[in-house]
């Protein structure tokens, strides 16, 4: 992650009220103040819109505006970084500014005369910069043990709810079989195991060494083959009403991650 | 209903739910300790901040069924709020944590039970009074008079000497499992 600077501004001078710079470079935060600003307010005029994001070059620049307290907040990063991401942050940054400069509108000349504030932002800002990067890595370990946990639950379900005891028992060899196919390739997932009684386990997946596109479909491939054999051996008619009686209802209680990770209509399509 | 115990693969259960656990509370009120006191029954007295989350997965078993509880320590970090939303989604049940005595995590339950309200909704939640091996500050009768008020079974505990470490988990496990079944049926 490549940040160069932040900086706060009172949006409607274009001044200067807060900033930070990271990088060995010469920036004059007055004049640099007034053209962000101006940019900001360029495409005001120009679309109705504030701006989120502008490229030039090799630097990005995020921006998020704050009519109530008249502050425009501006991140200048490498073009490489992502957006989506980086917007989250500048919420969360602007959340905490407005923490430490309380009523930034009405006392800005006294916090301008005062730099113990912006002290103590700084230090929060670097503790903040200093995380991310963790913070990221762990959201990525996140993700990986909810897809984990999602597309466990259909397994079990189909394995201990949906095929009966003895297609379990008689089906045994080849549900291990098709566990252990699909996930040799991988050896991030191999730890993925799956028990006579139909229990699959997964806590021994690292999920740090998990690559997300490849999980998503390589469990599809397993669920796929599960309800393969859950169709053998139930007729039409009774599998659509185990579907409704033991499928539907973790559908509607998992909708929330199944949107999260874009997995509703892969797994619907799948279990239907 | 059965109680709970650790699962013993002997018996087989005949059905194994999952259910995502978030473990939730201030910084330093000993989130961490406690799950792995419960996971690995063992204490480490350096604080470790916990950065994100960490996962536990620990299989329960109540009755004839079993539960496999993905725990999730979040981070109590205010910095990381807007990140530790999204460990909220999909959790099954929730175990909120103050430190007996540091009576301002006990005030701050307010703020985390608000937070598993907007994130998760009506799941099933244990409140926990954490580091009973050390002077309680926080008086009893406030935290009795606040889990009756927010209708929680309360419980205290010692991750440090292992008191009750494990039953936060095992009362929480049957109301999940209710739960599931209640949203299934």
């Amino acid at each position: 992650m490549a940040i160069h600077s932040f900086y706060v501004i009172a949006w409607d001078a274009g001044q200067p009220i807060y900033h930070r710079t990271w990088v060995e470079v010469s920036d004059n935060p007055t004049l640099l103040s007034g053209l962000l600003a101006s940019v900001e307010l360029l495409a005001l005029k120009i679309t109705q819109q504030h701006v989120n994001v502008v490229t030039m070059r090799d630097f990005r620049f995020f921006f998020k505006v704050d009519d109530d307290n008249g502050i425009l907040l501006v991140f200048i990063t490498d073009v490489s970084e992502d957006p989506s991401r980086f917007n989250e942050y500048l919420d969360m940054l602007h959340e905490r500014f407005l923490e430490t400069f309380e009523d930034v509108s009405t006392h800005l000349p006294v916090y301008q005369r005062d730099p113990r504030r912006a002290r103590i932002f700084d230090e929060l800002l670097d503790s903040l910069i200093s995380h991310w990067e963790t913070g990221e890595a762990s959201l990525r370990s996140a993700k990986v043990m909810d897809i984990l946990d999602v597309y466990v639950q259909f397994y079990n379900l189909t394995l201990q709810k949906v095929l009966s005891e003895r297609s379990l028992e008689m089906y045994y060899p080849d549900i291990e079989r098709i566990f252990h196919t699909h996930l040799k390739a991988d050896p991030a997932l191999q730890n993925i195991t799956v028990d006579k009684h139909g229990s699959v386990s997964y806590d021994q997946v690292n999920p740090d060494r998990v690559r997300i596109p490849a999980l998503v479909d390589t469990l599809q491939l397993i669920l796929k083959e599960l309800i393969a054999i859950a169709r053998r051996t139930r007729r039409r008619q009774t599998y659509e009403t185990l579907f409704f009686e033991h499928y539907a209802p973790i559908i509607k209680a998992e909708h929330e991650r199944l949107e999260e990770y874009d997995l509703s209509k892969k797994l619907v399509m799948e279990l239907l | 209903m059965t109680p709970p115990n650790r699962d013993s693969s002997a018996d087989a259960p005949s059905y194994t739910y999952s259910a995502k656990v978030v473990v939730v509370g201030d910084p330093a009120v000993g989130k961490t300790s406690l799950i792995v006191r419960y996971v690995k029954g063992m204490y480490n007295p350096s604080y470790i901040l916990t950065l994100g989350v960490n996962f536990f997965v620990q299989d329960i078993t109540v009755g004839d069924q079993k539960l496999r509880m993905t725990i999730w320590d979040t981070a109590g970090q205010e910095r990381f709020g807007p990140i530790r939303k999204k460990y909220y989604k999909g959790a099954r049940g929730a175990i909120l944590v103050f430190d007996q005595s540091n009576p301002e995590s006990f005030e701050r339950m307010g703020f985390w039970i608000d937070e598993v309200n907007r994130e998760c909704g009506d799941i099933p939640r244990i409140l926990v009074g954490n580091k009973a091996d050390l002077i309680a500050i926080v008086p009893k009768d406030d935290v009795q008079e606040f889990a009756s008020q927010q209708a929680l079974t309360y419980v205290e505990t010692s991750a440090k000497t292992g008191m009750n470490s494990i039953r936060p988990f095992f009362l929480l496990a049957p109301s999940i499992i209710a739960a599931i079944e209640d949203k299934s049926s």
